[in-house]
């Protein structure tokens, strides 16, 4: 097997795996949540019937509406699953992070984001443009915090490539793990909350239009497009927690492919989605939702802290550079 | 006596908490709730109070444990409760207006430590200390303790602020001398014990006469 | 002993001004207590000139003619201050109908503060002075927030916070300072210990001396209101009753600017005088510029008196920055001449406003008519604050300008006598309108005017700078010769 077609078929399956895994990721949180209110909680298979559901009913436009509108769920859903191939899952893909690495991660993510609050303007809907503007307000915080943290882990590996960055995490002394790094994943881990727009920040089961965000964009869609705007954010959600775990569990990704690493890669893999899932249901549960003008307060400490963090990260390698 | 306690072994440790020096600073002042800046400064002196342990006994101070006590009693017992007493007595719990809002405030407060950090590598003047990154933390911490000073209006949130900076100062002090002689080392502790008192009755008494504990309100006297 | 007894009596005294049961016994009490009080400084003084220093208590004393020259002004300041707040105080407490407890809180604070500024100036431990002056902030802030109006509230609090940072930065001074001690091979446990400190300042790394006088003239000198720090000075002496703001101006800044002066002869030896006096002259010479235009517009009697506090902490800051033994000698001699004439001024401002019910400068008419004791004394004090003969201010003024124009300081010493004389003229204006014209109201008569112990206040307070301008008695020379020597490492003679 030549190197092309092994990429292509890795390519392939780091795809059909974020694109399966998913709905899988979302209706786990959400029965975990339900388990833990007491309550008995949704089907685990939730997200793909609610998949099949959005694909079978009609798709309606809006006839105010421009070729933005109906061409905005593609744009989301293709950039989305275009950053996920920078994040491995539980094996490295060399060939598609040569170009970019986290800066074109960053930015491909805000791709989705700016044509998401471009087309939520466009049917006029009050409540629409009310999200727009919000997740405009958030996203101007969130990027710089993200792009940051990232760059500190850069600094500290060197490497721009997110499976380099976390292959070199494993090869560091992990008795003390560098204080910037765990500052870097603090800020990250906040502001990753605010990504995927859960609480603290945005409540996704909220049925009030008056505080949605994430959900008040999607208000004129339906039918397909709908479809493929909440797998779009489910997919999302996906990567940002598979970065986040690699990024505090750096073990367990692999490069050579034998059925025993691949199983105990996709078992570790499993085990890691599920602590940050835990973690996040457990947030879920014990904290409510801030106020719109608090949010901005959190993330710009969580700012502080990536600034924090690449303070330290520059004198540390002035030190070590220095004579 | 072979010290276990090598240079190697509490510089990372040391960082830590250094690191949650600055960031309880940075929380307190992104936070506008009393009652949980009350909280922060708790925290940032429970740090203290360890730091004050891992560097005396890695210097091997005899005087190590007493100051970690009295610190202990004073910044992170009898402080705290009585600024919570205050916040309870005046009723005051949100800072509404501050001058400088929090976020903002933040900001400036990273700036401040960028500043002190990008000094310090081209001075260098951090060679003075045990731990580096302590000495600019502690320099760091002094200047945010004014900035909170400044950009509030409450009477108590500037008790805090001074606070604070004495948090600042003391780090400073553990970092470069480690500690004073017994009879000063008192004095000061009882001064700030006494102060904190002493401002807290202040406070009330403007709370009583203000009917409310901002400090904007202090204005008649001029010129 | 004496140094036992400094300390006791105060402490006796406030412990006894709490028993009263009527406000007369007030009086009796404080001012036999500031009597043996002053008696004992006598006697220690006695001692300090014919050994040069006294040592005691395993080295936390130490008390040298400079130290002496401070407790002789804290003795004589407190006596003053008994004999006026006698009368003054239950025509006040009367007029705000306080209960007798205030009155008791007021005396024993009273003491409890002239207690801890002694303390100050006797410890030979930088740190102690240190953990003083901010135990003075403390017990001055209730005092200066006595009558618990709105106004003397914001005084108090301002003061309390501006001088709690101003204190802080000093902390770190001292920090630095100990830091140089102990790295040059000081002892630890003397390594805060004045003496000790001198005599090892050769060693100390010139760099970080230089960072602790700046963070120590910084933070002391929020204390004794040099000029950008000073915007507590005036709501503090406006506000607080008027023994109080006597004993501020008089004593209490002295004491702060006693504990600068310390450190600066360290900082001397150890890096030269040219890096201090650079700095004193700079804050010197900025207080009395700054002075100026708030004396000329101002229209309350008291802070006008606060800014001209302003001013001669300027003089006297400025003195000891010109740096030659002349001019030093006329800062310590001025420092002794401030603190009797301001407290002369404060005790007749004090009695005009309470017999005009104001303090406002353009609602005090014709105060000569009215009370011809006071008003005159007020005139008279007023000329002797401006520094003209035949009163001491004038003497020790001059020193400091003949010093500065002996040391060729063409700039500092014109700019000084320019502002000295705007400064006269805006403030024989200001008291001219205040004490000569014509007026409706009635004569008072000697009798209702002021208590005979108020005029023992007044009188003695202006014999001594009267004395003091035509002969300076040995002993007082000596102390005044001595404590140049101790600044500047030798005397005028």
């Amino acid at each position: 097997m030549n190197i092309e077609t092994k990429n292509i078929i890795l390519i392939l399956s780091q795809i059909i795996g974020l694109l399966l895994l998913s709905p899988m990721v979302n209706s786990v949180i959400k029965k975990m949540k339900g388990l833990l209110q007491g309550r008995k909680g949704i089907p685990l298979f939730q997200g793909y019937y609610d998949l099949t559901k959005y694909f079978h009913k009609e798709t309606v436009i809006s006839d105010q509406t421009s070729w933005i509108f109906s061409t905005t769920p593609l744009i989301v859903f293709s950039s989305t699953l275009t950053a996920g191939l920078f994040v491995p899952m539980f094996f490295e893909i060399e060939s598609i992070g040569m170009f970019g690495g986290v800066i074109l991660f960053v930015y491909l993510l805000s791709l989705g984001r700016f044509f998401m609050s471009l087309a939520a303007m466009e049917p006029g809907s009050g409540f629409c443009g009310m999200a727009s503007s919000r997740e405009m307000m958030l996203s101007v915080l969130i990027e710089p915090v993200m792009l940051l943290s990232l760059i500190v882990l850069c600094l500290l590996s060197n490497s721009t490539q997110i499976p380099t960055i976390i292959t070199s995490l494993v090869k560091h002394d992990l008795t003390f793990p560098s204080i910037s790094y765990v500052l870097a994943i603090f800020a990250l881990f906040i502001i990753s909350i605010a990504e995927i727009g859960r609480i603290p920040f945005d409540n996704q089961e909220t049925h009030y239009e008056l505080t949605m965000i994430h959900e008040g964009m999607l208000l004129e869609y339906s039918g397909k497009l709908l479809g493929l705007m909440v797998w779009a954010n489910w997919l999302k959600q996906l990567i940002i927690i598979s970065l986040i775990c690699n990024l505090i569990f750096p073990w367990g990704i692999i490069n050579k492919f034998t059925l025993i690493s691949i199983s105990t890669g996709l078992a570790f893999y499993i085990l890691k989605i599920l602590i940050i899932s835990i973690i996040i249901t457990l947030g879920e549960t014990v904290i409510a939702k801030v106020r719109l003008f608090r949010v901005k307060d959190i993330l710009v400490t969580s700012f502080a802290i990536s600034v924090l963090a690449l303070i330290l990260v520059i004198q540390e390698l002035g030190r070590v550079s220095m004579p | 006596m072979n010290n276990f306690l090598t240079q190697e072994f509490t510089t990372p440790i040391i960082s830590y908490f250094t690191v949650v020096l600055l960031l309880m600073s940075i929380l307190i002042t992104g936070s506008n709730r009393l009652k949980s800046i009350v909280k922060f400064y708790l925290l940032q002196s429970s740090c203290l109070v360890i730091i004050t342990l891992i560097i005396g006994f890695s210097i091997n101070n005899p005087e190590t444990l007493r100051i970690a006590i009295i610190t202990l009693l004073g910044k992170c017992i009898v402080i705290p409760l009585a600024l919570n007493f205050v916040i309870d007595k005046s009723q005051a719990n949100k800072e509404v207006v501050p001058i400088i809002s929090p976020s903002t405030t933040v900001l400036i407060a990273s700036a401040l430590i960028a500043f002190v950090y990008g000094l310090s590598m081209t001075q260098n003047f951090g060679r003075i200390a045990y731990y580096p990154g302590l000495f600019n933390a502690a320099i760091s911490i002094i200047l945010i303790g004014l900035l909170i000073m400044i950009s509030r209006k409450k009477a108590l949130t500037q008790i805090i602020g001074l606070y604070v900076m004495e948090n600042g100062i003391f780090a400073l002090t553990l970092d470069t001398v480690f500690g004073m002689p017994f009879v000063v080392e008192m004095g000061i502790s009882l001064d700030l014990f006494i102060g904190v008192l002493i401002m807290g009755v202040w406070t009330l008494r403007i709370k009583q006469s203000f009917d409310s504990i901002d400090v904007s309100k202090l204005s008649k006297l001029k010129g | 002993m004496e140094i036992i007894l400094l300390i006791l009596i105060p402490f006796i005294t406030a412990i006894l001004c709490l028993l009263p049961k009527n406000e007369k016994q007030f009086a009796p009490i404080q001012i036999s207590g500031s009597l043996c009080l002053l008696l004992v400084v006598i006697k220690l003084l006695n001692n300090v000139i014919k050994l040069g220093v006294i040592k005691s208590f395993n080295n936390l004393v130490y008390i040298d003619a400079f130290s002496g020259l401070l407790i002789l002004i804290i003795g004589t300041v407190s006596l003053l201050v008994s004999l006026y707040s006698a009368d003054y105080m239950i025509k006040s407490n009367e007029e705000y109908s306080f209960p007798l407890w205030k009155l008791k809180k007021f005396y024993f604070l009273l003491n409890i503060f002239v207690l801890t500024m002694l303390t100050v100036v006797i410890s030979n431990n930088i740190g102690l002075v240190w953990v003083g002056i901010e135990v003075i902030t403390l017990i001055s802030a209730f005092l200066v927030g006595y009558y618990n109006k709105s106004t003397s509230i914001e005084a108090a609090w301002k003061y309390i916070i501006l001088c709690s940072v101003g204190i802080a930065f000093a902390m770190i001074g001292i920090i630095l300072c100990f830091y140089a001690a102990i790295h040059s091979g000081g002892v630890e446990s003397l390594s805060l210990n004045w003496d000790y400190l001198l005599s090892i300042s050769k060693k100390f790394n010139p760099n970080i001396i230089k960072l602790a006088f700046a963070f120590i003239l910084i933070g002391y000198g929020t204390k004794v209101g040099l000029a950008p720090m000073h915007s507590w000075l005036p709501d503090a002496y406006s506000e607080a009753p008027t023994p109080v703001s006597a004993l501020l101006s008089g004593v209490l800044l002295k004491c702060s600017l006693y504990s600068i002066i310390r450190f600066t002869i360290i900082a001397n030896e150890s890096i030269g005088a040219a890096f201090t006096n650079n700095m004193l002259l700079f804050f010197g010479m900025f207080s009395i510029a700054l002075s100026v235009p708030f004396i000329m517009t101002q229209n309350q009697i008291k802070r006008l008196l606060a800014y001209s506090s302003l001013e001669h902490i300027g003089i006297i800051v400025t003195g000891l920055g010109i740096g030659s033994p002349l001019s030093i000698f006329g800062a310590v001699f001025h420092m002794f001449n401030h603190a009797i004439t301001k407290t002369l001024m404060f005790f007749t401002a004090g009695n005009l406003s309470l017999k005009f019910q104001t303090k406002d400068i353009s609602k005090i008419k014709s105060a000569i008519n009215i009370m011809p004791f006071s008003g005159t004394i007020f005139l008279i004090g007023a000329l002797a604050l401006m520094g003209s003969p035949p009163f001491s201010v004038f003497l020790s003024e001059f020193y400091i300008i003949r010093a500065g124009i002996l040391e060729k300081h063409w700039v500092i010493s014109s700019l000084f006598i320019l502002f000295s004389l705007i400064i006269f003229g805006a403030i024989m204006y200001q008291t001219m309108n205040m004490t000569i014209g014509n007026s409706t109201e009635e004569k008072n008569n000697l009798r209702e005017e002021v208590s005979k112990l108020g005029v023992l206040a007044l009188v003695i307070p202006l014999f001594i700078i009267t004395l003091l301008s035509v002969w300076i008695p040995a002993p007082l020379f000596k102390l005044l010769n001595r404590s140049v020597e101790i600044i500047h490492g030798k005397g005028i003679l």
